[in-house]
């Protein structure tokens, strides 16, 4: 892989790795050990917990709340509550009724309140 | 966890800790810490040898791999947010080796990693796994994960540009 010109480079390589395993920290063979794993404490389901009982609280509470909103037909305001009448009845009386202050100036043939 | 495995491990875990500690460009620390973890995920279970390579590239690629997630990692450490959850929970730490441990360092190694440093990180892999790990070009390319032809022209500039980059007088048999 290496031909002979680079044995250059090959030597200052080599040079450093005498150097790095000088330094390389001593082989642990605890570091290969699994992990001991832990049983699951209690304490951390709690929150898992909290959040269940919270949504079936409100969940309850939605289906449970009593209704206040009125069908429309009963919201509506009564429009039509007044009785069949004659239009502006009240505006305008009919000529029969009408009694003018200056009746009794007329002649006695039309007036009507004449005996 | 098998006995021949764990044997495997022993048997590279200097040539591991070099990786993983070109992988953490240089930094002791954090190259203990990352050959640590690695090592937790053999025990775990979490990395599985399935066979399709060698032992050793496919320790060499859980090594790099579990390298660039505590770069990450380090990188989260040092954001903004990062520092102030440090502060709060006051596990800050300084990632820097310190002075004695510098001055203990070679200088030829520390020449290399230098010059090393400032290739591109895929061609100073290539040449770590090739010259340091005494790799072939097939084998650097299954840890690194990329094609033959990829590595073998990371391979050809890496040697091109340290070449260049190394001073004259490192290129001198080393005395032991």
């Amino acid at each position: 892989m290496n031909p002979k010109s680079d044995d250059d480079l090959l030597a200052i390589f080599l040079h450093a790795r005498r150097c790095d395993r000088e330094d390389a920290p001593v082989w642990r063979p605890e570091l290969l050990e699994r992990p001991i794993q832990r049983p699951a404490s209690p304490l951390r389901l709690i929150p898992a917990a909290l959040v269940t009982a919270s949504v079936i609280v409100l969940a309850v509470f939605l289906t449970r709340m009593p209704q206040h909103e009125l069908p429309l037909s009963e919201a509506l305001p009564p429009l039509f509550e007044s009785q069949p009448g004659e239009l502006f009845a009240s505006v305008e009386p009919s000529l029969m009724s009408f009694e003018a202050p200056s009746d009794f100036l007329l002649p006695d043939h039309i007036n009507p309140y004449n005996p | 966890m098998e006995r021949a495995i764990a044997d495997q491990l022993e048997a590279l875990h200097p040539d591991a800790f070099g990786w993983a500690l070109h992988c953490c460009a240089g930094e002791h620390g954090r190259a203990e810490d990352v050959l640590q973890n690695a090592y937790l995920k053999v025990a775990q279970e979490r990395a599985q040898h399935d066979g399709r390579s060698s032992f050793k590239t496919w320790w060499f690629g859980v090594i790099r791999f579990t390298a660039h997630e505590e770069f990450r990692r380090q990188r989260y450490r040092e954001s903004l947010l990062g520092k102030l959850l440090l502060q709060l929970t006051g596990d800050a730490h300084d990632p820097k080796p310190s002075p004695a441990r510098k001055m203990e360092l070679d200088e030829r190694t520390a020449e290399l990693r230098r010059c090393l440093a400032q290739l591109p990180a895929r061609q100073a892999e290539v040449l770590h796994l090739v010259f340091y790990q005494d790799l072939t070009l097939n084998e650097a390319a299954e840890v690194m994960r990329v094609s033959i032809g990829s590595v073998r022209q990371h391979y050809e500039r890496g040697k091109a540009r340290l070449r260049t980059l190394l001073q004259p007088d490192d290129f001198h048999e080393p005395e032991v």
